[in-house]
């Protein structure tokens, strides 16, 4: 009997003890990734707070370097007109979402029809520029944009149109917005069509016998049946236009008078990559501005969820 | 649990290829031209309609059918037998691959669902889900730009008949299946459509709510007077709802009639096994001369029963000899084209000697059936399926009843189910608990009422009686 | 009542003949528009791909719209060779690029996949107390805007004298992603969990069933998530712009030397331009095409929040 006992209390102790391994082996797995964020973008945001109020020294990043200058910075900031073009710009270059979504959903209705051959070709080569490098994507336009002899322009002089010039001011914006809508639509196009096919065959047909035309099936079947998609699609996309920087970064100078994003405002100033018209700059004018960006994303996605829920209450 | 159920695979389905002119097909034909202008006056009519699919697959064959108005019309079936899709060609949803339809009067193969006039009750209800149920049932009104007042009056008069009333401003998800369904039915109702149809409406509702539904709906075709048209599997609810019940097998129409007829006198082996619970009860034996012969037993044919058989293989003798006739002259026009050089091209050569190929061996075959019956006029002796309802065996009768030992006892409120084997097949019968004092009983005495035996024949499983 | 035969009455003609119609127009029109649209995509690759073989360009720059005359491959090797592609001792910038971005990609991508793995199996089959309080942890950091990032890591980089090292490009991917976890977490949950407590009463380890059952089972998912990884982090430009400085044979990636041939604008170096361009796409290119299921996979499944 003791012998039984105490044979019983072992496997317990050994059970317990698995347990335990097993949950502290569950806890180190699953925290990894929280661990390099925490490294890696939480103590980071954390000091770009405090470097906001700091002004570098020569060395530009360097902690020793920095002296407190309170206010300072946010003041340049929100005082420079070239910030407020940038912000200008910013909200423009959101418009690169919407479209993605209106030509993506056509693109994928079109493309859903069961009866049309060469779907799969179709499907390719609209999401081909998605996989494309930022930067291949703008050395193809900007070959395809020269003013002197770009193709697009030599067809358009011949017509009678000016040519294209992102260097023109008023043509800069619905250039880069252009390129935006290209290479993103893809995205659109896949996630619209992943969303048709989820859509209930049997509600599309009742609404055929019920008597809706195509237009009418599309506003009461079809537009409500993506609706999920087409919220994600709009605040990831958003999201990601407010941060928009590379192909800015790399077809526009720093002193462009348009487009220049906040965040490529931003880079010029932490990089000094234009000393001629960044009369204050460094990492200080740089994470201050970080941080105007950030709340206005911020802003601008509680307002985007807030109307969601609106919407979704004012239907019931 | 012995008795089995006949599987749909193992009765062979009447084959009807267009090339193969078998006596069936040729009849039918015949009938169809004869009677072309009388099926187009009636509501709904369908003339040889065919669905082939692009694999290769024949789903539906030759279904011809004409429906009246205000007939409450039936389609039941095993999974896959062709009837839900019979239905959506008739709303539009499938094309017809071949053949004619016909919605009062005017041929509709090419009109569009949204023109076609008519409303339909899906499986799944298919409601519209971000829609109220009151936006539901208007949307078909609206689309069709009637006037609110219009509108308003329909929804709210199709909501008192189903009685959703309170559910008006509801969502679907938050509906039970029922109401669901009722919502799909209302919708249905508001159209005042000239057809009505339902794929297999019931069958996500349980067991009870299935059983008051179908009342509901009966009642409510009563009310509105429309044209139905109705699927399903379950063969209680073709029963108890049909003013006419079509039954389908492998894309075929086995048999047409009111439900007592299809129960009474099935047309072929499946009919007669699909309709009816418990299923009838089958074995092979021996036909001698007016007698049936068993393993163990013998029972003796009436008159009538007789008669009955002799005329069914006399009229199948002369059936084919038509038939063999038929084809003799196309094989001999044929023949003669082929050799008279009055071909346009080697394709229609090529095509006329395959046709002639079929052809031949049709006839072979039909010659085969010809020289068989023959053979079982003269000797009256062939093997024959027989079939007995198990609420047809009655128990501890007198004369010819014959002892069979129990092989399961099952005990059902006010009857049992008595399993027994009999000459080599698993039977089941029905016997008020009256009758049994002891459920470990061990033999029984049993009769077949004699009027209600059936006979099919072996090859072609038709109802000889 | 006789109802008339219908058939040929034009009433029923003209229904028939409207939506046969309609049909029609549906489908051409479709192949119109797709047609178009399609072009706007497929033409500037077309002329990407013919100017990287002509010595003066295509269409624009001679006005020569035949693709075939005219060929040659001095774009190409004055990309890999010319004397403004390479360092000073000869070696192609392109080449070293391809080189070394590969050296960083490969391995974070690697152990990237292999840590989120590992965290979603845990968020997926492992219980313990506060699993799922910091899964949505998890979820929620993923809502942070990365452009706040850029400035304080930097900062911090170069702080502790990793400026113009791998470090910054490698080591923070090889914590895994939160995106990364979540995908994978679906997927492992869709695994049936008598699998996991069969081999658990059998004695094997959680690592051990991580890795000879769970990884096998979901290996398309692993994959798409990978390709998608490795493709993001081939494409990536911002990342060595800020922590490379791009003036030596290790510290240039791909998109970095390709921005380099974008800056000069000499128009007689324009087939150069594309043809570094078109080299730099080809394994992008050929990834995808013959994993597109992958691809399509991976965005869709990110897309279920």
């Amino acid at each position: 009997m003791r012998v039984e006992l105490v044979k019983n209390e072992l496997i317990l102790r050994k059970n317990k003890r698995e347990r335990r391994n097993e949950k502290v082996y569950g806890l180190i797995t699953i925290l990894i990734p929280l661990v390099g964020f925490l490294v890696f973008s939480f103590v980071p945001m954390i000091i770009s707070l405090w470097t906001s109020f700091q002004q570098p020294g020569d060395g530009n990043v360097r902690f020793e370097e920095m002296t407190f200058v309170g206010w300072n910075n946010f003041k340049f900031v929100l005082t420079d007109p070239r910030f407020w073009t940038a912000v200008g710009d910013t909200l423009l270059n959101c418009l690169v979402t919407p479209l993605c979504m209106v030509f993506g959903l056509i693109i994928a209705m079109l493309v859903s029809n069961p009866k049309l051959r060469g779907r799969t070709v179709f499907k390719a080569v609209f999401f081909l520029p998605y996989v494309c490098s930022i930067v291949a994507t703008c050395s193809i336009w900007k070959m395809l944009l020269n003013p002197t002899f770009g193709p697009f322009n030599k067809i358009l002089t011949s017509i009678g149109l000016g040519a294209l010039d992102l260097n023109n001011p008023s043509q800069t914006m619905p250039i880069m917005i252009f390129l935006g809508v290209w290479s993103g639509v893809g995205f659109s196009i896949i996630m619209y069509s992943a969303a048709l096919t989820n859509i209930d065959s049997g509600v599309v047909e009742a609404s055929k016998v019920d008597g809706a035309n195509a237009w009418q099936r599309f506003w009461n079947v079809t537009f409500p049946g993506v609706m999920p998609v087409s919220f994600f699609l709009l605040v990831t996309g958003i999201i990601g236009n407010l941060q928009d920087f590379t192909r800015f970064q790399i077809l526009l100078p720093a002193s462009s008078k348009r487009g220049v994003t906040i965040a490529y405002y931003l880079y010029d100033k932490l990089a000094n990559t234009s000393p001629s018209t960044a009369t204050i700059s460094g990492a200080g004018i740089a994470s201050a501005a970080s941080w105007c960006l950030t709340i206005l994303i911020i802003g601008i996605s509680v307002i985007q969820f807030m109307a969601n829920k609106k919407q979704g209450d004012s239907t019931k | 649990m012995l008795f089995k159920k006949k599987k749909v695979e193992d009765i062979a389905p009447e084959e009807a290829k267009p090339e193969t002119l078998d006596s069936s097909t040729l009849n039918s034909i015949e009938e169809k031209e004869k009677s072309k202008e009388d099926l187009i006056e009636n509501y709904v009519a369908l003339i040889n309609v065919n669905k082939f699919y692009d694999k290769g697959s024949h789903a539906v064959i030759d279904f011809n059918l004409e429906i009246g108005e205000q007939e409450f019309v039936v389609f039941v079936g095993p999974s896959g037998c062709g009837k839900s899709t019979t239905l959506r060609m008739i709303a539009g949803l499938e094309d017809i691959s071949s053949g004619e339809l016909y919605i009062d009067g005017q041929y509709s193969n090419d009109i569009t669902p949204q023109n076609r006039d008519i409303a339909m009750v899906f499986q799944n209800y298919s409601l519209y889900p971000n829609l109220t149920v009151y936006d539901n049932m208007a949307f078909s009104l609206k689309v069709r730009g009637m006037p609110k007042d219009v509108i308003h009056a329909r929804v709210m008069d199709a909501a008192k008949k189903l009685q959703i009333t309170e559910y008006l401003d509801r969502k679907p998800k938050a509906l039970s299946g029922g109401q669901r369904q009722r919502v799909a039915l209302g919708r249905a109702v508001v159209r005042e459509a000239k057809v009505f149809l339902m794929d297999e409406p019931l069958s996500n509702l349980d067991a009870k709510l299935r059983v008051s539904m179908r009342s509901e709906i009966v009642q409510l075709h009563r009310r509105i007077k429309a044209t139905t048209i109705y699927v399903t599997h379950d063969q209680i609810e073709a029963m108890t709802m049909a003013d006419r019940i079509v039954v389908m097998d492998k894309g075929l129409i086995q048999q047409v009639g009111s439900p007592k007829e299809i129960y009474h006198h099935p047309a072929n082996k499946f009919v007669a096994s699909f309709i009816g619970t418990p299923a009838m009860n089958f074995t092979t034996c021996r036909y001698e001369d007016g007698t049936l012969v068993f393993n163990d037993n013998k029972l003796a044919l009436s008159k009538e029963q007789i008669k009955a058989h002799d005329a069914f293989y006399q009229e199948r003798e002369k059936a084919l000899v038509d038939d063999i006739q038929t084809l003799k002259k196309e094989i001999k026009e044929r023949e003669d084209k082929l050799s008279s050089n009055s071909v346009k091209n080697r394709k229609e050569a090529k095509s006329l000697a395959a046709s002639l190929e079929t052809n031949k061996a049709s006839i072979a075959k039909l010659e085969d059936d010809l020289a068989e019956t023959a053979n079982i006029i003269k000797n009256k002796s062939h093997e024959v399926i027989f079939g007995i309802r198990p609420e047809d065996i009655k128990a501890n009768s007198g004369e010819d009843s014959f002892d069979a030992s129990i092989v399961l006892c099952e005990l059902l409120g006010d009857e049992y189910y008595l399993h027994f084997s009999y000459s080599g097949g698993d039977f089941l019968a029905k016997v008020s608990s009256e009758l049994i004092n002891n459920e470990k009983i061990k033999s029984m005495k049993f009769a077949f009422e004699s009027k209600k035996i059936h006979l099919f024949d072996k090859e072609t499983e038709k109802a000889i009686l | 009542m006789r109802v008339e035969y219908v058939r040929n009455s034009s009433n029923a003609k003209k229904k028939v003949q409207t939506t046969k119609r309609e049909l029609l127009i549906e489908r051409i029109g479709s192949y119109i528009v797709l047609a178009i649209l399609a072009s706007i995509v497929v033409i500037p690759f077309y002329i990407l791909l013919v100017s990287s073989f002509k010595t003066k360009g295509f269409i624009g720059f001679n006005n020569d719209p035949n693709p075939f005359s005219n060929m040659n491959f001095e774009g190409f090797k004055t990309a890999l060779f010319g004397s403004i592609a390479t360092f000073d001792d000869g070696s192609s910038k392109i080449l070293l690029g391809l080189r070394n971005t590969f050296i960083i990609v490969l391995p974070s991508t690697v152990i990237g996949l292999f840590t989120s793995a590992l965290s979603a199996y845990a968020a997926a089959k492992i219980r313990f107390k506060g699993r799922n309080v910091i899964f949505y942890i998890m979820l929620i950091t993923t809502m942070i805007p990365g452009i706040v990032m850029m400035t304080p890591l930097v900062t911090i980089f170069t702080n502790l004298d990793l400026y113009n090292t791998y470090f910054p490009l490698m080591v923070p991917g090889m914590f895994g992603t939160a995106m990364c976890v979540f995908f994978l977490r679906q997927t492992f949950m869709a695994i049936p969990d008598d699998y996991i407590d069969a081999a658990r009463l059998d004695g094997i380890s959680h690592f051990k069933i991580f890795w000879k059952i769970v990884v096998p089972l979901s290996a398309p998912s692993l994959i798409s998530q990978g390709i998608l990884g490795f493709v993001a982090g081939y494409n990536d430009y911002l990342g060595p712009l800020l922590y490379l400085r791009g003036d030596d044979q290790w510290t240039v990636t791909l998109q970095t030397v390709l921005n380099e041939f974008l800056g000069q604008s000499s128009s007689n170096l324009y087939q150069a331009l594309m043809a570094a361009t078109v080299l730099s796409l080809i394994p992008t290119v050929v990834i995808f095409i013959l994993c597109q299921k992958f691809f399509v996979k991976g965005i869709v499944n990110s897309g279920i929040k």
